[in-house]
C-alpha cells in the first residue's frame, strides 16, 4: 500500500497526465494552424526550422570486405548464350530441314502412289482389252461350234394372252 | 615525338592482301549478280523435269457395250546414244532380248543424237526384260496401243489410228476429238539421283469419252460372215452390206470384204481398207427402178394398178432398151408387176412419162447425189449428170439405174424413207452423238403404195430367195452392169448384183441391203444377193427379238 506522500506523487502525475484546459486550448490552437492551408504554404514553410547540418563523422567508416565470384558469373552467360543459340539454330536450320524432309518423303511417297495408280489403270484397261478379246462373236461363235452347238434352224414365238395369269406349282403350268 | 618508319614487307603485304580482297569481292560480284540469273536458269532445268501426262483414248463399243475398240499399255524401247558407252555390246545384248536385227540396233545406237526409238509399242514383257538389264542410256517407256479385241470385225468401219494414237481412218478419225482427250502436263523437282522432291504444277490429263456406236455386234459379225460367204461362193471380186433402222437412222451392220485385221491395219492394200458402202458409188441397176415409180405415184400419173402395154423392147432416139431376159413382144403390165418383175421396158416408159424434172427432183428428194452427212469420213454423193446436161437417151438409162452412180448407204436410206412412212432420216453411227435430221421424201400414202408392190416382188416376183420365214419382206433386186474402163462401154460380164428390202413389210423394223461387186458364177441380184439378205435378216430379226408377222 502507497504512503501518503507517495499517493500524493501520484495523483500528481496522473494529473500532468490529464491535460489542463489551457493545455487543451493551446492544443486546439496549434491543431487548427496546422490544419490550415496556409501553414504548408510558402510562408508556413518559410517558417519551418531549417534542419541543422549533420555533423561530419570523426571516424572513418569500416572498409567493408566484399568476396567476389568473378568466375562463376562468365560460365553461367556462356551456358545461356550457348543454350540461345541451340535453340536459335533449332529454328533456323535445323527445323527447315526436318520439314523439308518429311515434304521430300511425302513427295516421294505421292510419287509412288501416283505410279501405281497408273499401272493399276493400265492393268485394268489391259485386263478388260482381254475380257473383250475373249467375248467377241467370232470367238464365242469358235467355241460354240467346239461344243457341238449350232444357230437355231426357226424360233418359235410364244403368244401369251393378256390376263391369263401365270404361277410356278400350278395346274395351269404343270397341267396336272 | 616518336619517328614513324616506313615498314616496306607490312605495305607489300597488306597490298596483296587488299587485291586479293577485291578480286574476292569481284568474283563474288560476279557469280552473285552477273552470272546468277544464267546460273539459276542452269540449275532449275536440271533440277525442273517437265513430263506429259498422257490422256487416255476413250474406248469404242457398239449398242450393247460391248468394246470394239479399246486402249492396251505396251513398252517402248529409247536410248541416249551419246550415253551408250559400247554401242556393240549394248546392240549385242538387246537384240537377243528384243529379237531384233543387231546391225539395226547398232546403226540407231551410233546415230550422233541424244534420243532414238529401238522399238515401239512392243510386248510389255519384253519391254521388262529390257528393264532389268539396267543398261546406262537406255530407257523403257509406256505408251498406250489401240488393241481391236474383235480383230476383223468392222476393221472397215471403226478405221485406225497412228503410232502417236491419232485417228486416221474411219469413226477413229471421225471421232478423233471426242476420244483423244488433253494431254496434261507435270512439273516437278528432282534431286541428282532422280527421285521426286516436289511437284511444281500439275495440269491433269483429261481422258477421251468412250464413244458407243449404233452397231450391234452380232448383227455386224452375222452380216460380215454371210458376205464372206457370198464373196467365196459366188467368186465375187467385194461385197457390202448395211442393216439399218428406218426410223431412227442408226446403221446397225455396215459390213465389207475383205475382212481386214484392224490390228494390222497397215498390211492391208488401200482397197481393202476403203469401206465401200459409204465412200464408193456404183450404178444401182433396177434397185433403182422404185425412184421412177415413186416419182410417178407422187405426180399421181399411175396408180399401182396402172396398166401399160409394152413391148419386149423400147427406143429412146439410137438407144435400144432390152429386158434382162427373154419376154414376149407384147405385155400387159401393172406398175406393181413392172417393179416385181424388174421390167427395164417398163420403168422406161413410166421415166418418160414422168418427164426429166421429176425424175430430178425424186432423185433428190430420196437423197442421191448429195451427201447424208453420216459422221463417218471420205463419204461420197454420187454421180449424176446436172439436169440441164442430160442427153436424150440419159431418159432411157437413169429411170433404170443407169447412167447414175450412187453409194450402198444412199441406196439404203432411200428404201428406209419407203419403209419410215415417207419420211428420209440421217443415218448415222454414233448412238447419242448425232441428233440426225429427217425430212420427207415422198408422201405417206406413196410409200404405203411402195411397200405393198415391193412386198409383191418379193412374194411373187425376182426377190422370191429374199423371203424370211414366218416375215413379209418388201424389196427389190439389182443387177447392174458395170462399164469397162477400156471401152466405156457396158460389160456383160461385169455386175454388181444386189438387194435391198425391209422386214416386216407391214411396219418395217429393219432395212439391209446387199451389193455384191462382180459375181463370177452367177450375176442376178435375185440369185446372189437376196439368200444373203434373207440370212441377214433372218439373223437380225431373232436377235433383235422382233416377233414373226406371216403365217406359214
Amino acid at each position: 500500500m502507497p504512503t501518503a506522500s507517495r499517493q500524493t506523487w501520484m495523483d500528481a502525475w496522473e494529473g500532468d497526465l490529464n491535460p489542463s484546459a489551457a493545455a487543451r486550448r493551446s492544443a486546439a490552437r496549434v491543431g487548427a494552424r496546422t490544419s490550415a492551408t496556409r501553414y504548408y504554404g510558402r510562408e508556413a514553410t518559410a517558417r519551418l526550422p531549417k534542419p541543422a547540418p549533420e555533423a561530419p563523422r570523426s571516424q572513418p567508416l569500416a572498409e567493408v570486405k566484399v568476396r567476389t565470384t568473378g568466375r562463376t558469373r562468365p560460365w553461367f552467360m556462356l551456358a545461356g548464350v550457348a543454350a540461345v543459340a541451340l535453340i536459335l539454330l533449332t529454328v533456323v536450320y535445323i527445323l527447315p530441314v526436318m520439314m523439308n524432309s518429311s515434304t521430300t518423303d511425302l513427295e516421294a511417297a505421292t510419287g509412288r502412289l501416283q505410279s501405281k495408280q497408273t499401272e493399276l489403270v493400265r492393268a485394268g484397261a489391259d485386263l478388260s482389252a482381254q475380257v473383250a478379246g475373249l467375248s467377241t462373236p467370232q470367238r464365242v461363235a469358235e467355241v460354240a461350234t467346239k461344243l457341238g452347238l449350232q444357230p437355231a434352224a426357226s424360233v418359235h414365238y410364244l403368244q401369251i394372252n393378256a390376263g391369263m395369269a401365270v404361277a410356278e406349282g400350278t395346274a395351269t403350268v404343270a397341267n396336272r | 615525338m616518336t619517328a614513324r618508319r616506313f615498314n616496306k614487307r607490312l605495305a607489300v603485304f597488306m597490298g596483296t592482301a587488299l587485291l586479293v580482297l577485291v578480286f574476292l569481292f569481284g568474283m563474288t560480284f560476279y557469280w552473285q549478280v552477273i552470272a546468277a540469273p544464267k546460273l539459276r536458269a542452269e540449275a532449275s532445268q536440271q533440277s525442273r523435269v517437265t513430263k506429259t501426262l498422257p490422256a487416255n483414248r476413250g474406248a469404242i463399243t457398239d449398242r450393247n457395250g460391248e468394246q470394239l475398240a479399246v486402249s492396251k499399255t505396251m513398252a517402248t524401247v529409247t536410248a541416249n546414244p551419246k550415253q551408250i558407252k559400247d554401242p556393240a555390246a549394248v546392240a549385242a545384248q538387246l537384240a537377243t532380248v528384243m529379237s531384233v536385227s543387231q546391225d539395226d540396233l547398232l546403226a540407231k545406237l551410233t546415230k550422233k543424237t541424244g534420243f532414238v526409238y529401238l522399238a515401239r509399242k512392243i510386248d510389255p514383257s519384253i519391254g521388262d526384260r529390257v528393264k532389268a538389264l539396267k543398261i546406262e542410256g537406255i530407257e523403257v517407256i509406256s505408251e498406250e496401243m489401240r488393241y481391236y479385241p474383235a480383230g476383223s470385225l468392222a476393221s472397215q468401219l471403226l478405221g485406225f489410228v497412228g503410232l502417236d494414237n491419232v485417228g486416221l481412218a474411219g469413226v477413229e478419225k471421225e471421232y478423233n476429238t471426242v476420244l483423244a482427250g488433253t494431254a496434261g502436263k507435270m512439273t516437278v523437282v528432282k534431286d541428282l539421283k532422280g527421285n521426286r522432291l516436289a511437284t511444281e504444277s500439275v495440269q491433269e490429263a483429261v481422258p477421251g469419252a468412250d464413244l458407243k456406236l449404233t452397231i450391234d455386234e452380232d448383227i455386224q459379225f452375222e452380216a460380215e460372215k454371210v458376205i464372206n460367204e457370198v464373196v467365196t461362193t459366188y467368186h465375187a471380186k467385194k461385197a457390202c452390206a448395211i442393216v439399218m433402222d428406218p426410223k431412227t437412222g442408226e446403221i446397225l451392220a455396215m459390213a465389207n470384204t475383205p475382212g481386214v485385221d484392224a490390228n494390222q491395219y497397215g498390211s492391208a492394200t488401200d482397197a481393202e481398207q476403203r469401206n465401200s458402202a459409204v465412200v464408193d458409188s456404183y450404178e444401182p441397176g433396177s434397185t433403182f427402178k422404185m425412184v421412177t415409180v415413186a416419182a410417178a405415184l407422187e405426180k399421181k400419173l399411175v396408180t399401182p394398178d396402172t396398166k401399160f402395154e409394152l413391148g419386149s423392147t423400147i427406143t429412146v432416139y439410137d438407144r435400144v432398151v432390152h429386158e434382162a431376159h427373154a419376154v414376149a413382144s407384147k405385155r400387159n403390165l401393172t406398175v406393181t408387176q413392172i417393179l416385181a418383175q424388174s421390167s427395164n421396158v417398163g420403168a422406161v416408159t413410166i421415166g418418160l412419162q414422168v418427164g426429166k424434172s421429176a425424175l430430178v427432183d425424186m432423185i433428190k428428194r430420196f437423197g442421191f447425189t448429195q451427201k447424208l452427212g453420216i459422221d463417218f469420213p471420205g463419204e461420197t454423193k454420187g454421180i449424176m449428170p446436172a439436169a440441164e446436161r442430160w442427153s436424150g437417151t440419159t431418159i432411157a438409162n437413169v429411170p433404170m439405174g443407169q447412167g447414175i452412180s450412187v453409194t450402198p448407204l444412199q441406196l439404203a436410206t432411200a428404201y428406209s424413207a419407203i419403209a419410215n412412212g415417207g419420211v428420209l432420216v440421217q443415218p448415222h453411227l454414233a448412238k447419242d452423238a448425232v441428233k440426225p435430221w429427217s425430212r420427207e421424201a415422198v408422201s405417206s400414202t406413196v410409200a404405203a403404195e411402195l411397200r405393198e408392190m415391193l412386198t409383191v416382188t418379193v412374194e411373187d416376183g425376182t426377190g422370191k430367195r429374199a423371203r424370211v420365214a414366218g416375215y413379209e419382206v418388201a424389196g427389190k433386186t439389182g443387177t447392174a452392169q458395170k462399164i469397162d474402163p477400156k471401152t466405156g462401154k457396158y460389160d456383160n460380164n461385169r455386175y454388181v448384183s444386189s438387194f435391198v428390202g425391209m422386214v416386216p413389210a407391214a411396219a418395217p423394223q429393219l432395212v439391209i441391203l446387199v451389193t455384191v461387186d462382180e459375181p463370177a458364177s452367177a450375176h442376178l441380184g435375185a440369185y446372189v444377193a437376196a439368200p444373203a439378205f434373207s440370212q441377214i435378216a433372218s439373223f437380225a430379226l431373232k436377235t433383235l427379238g422382233i416377233p414373226p408377222t406371216a403365217q406359214d
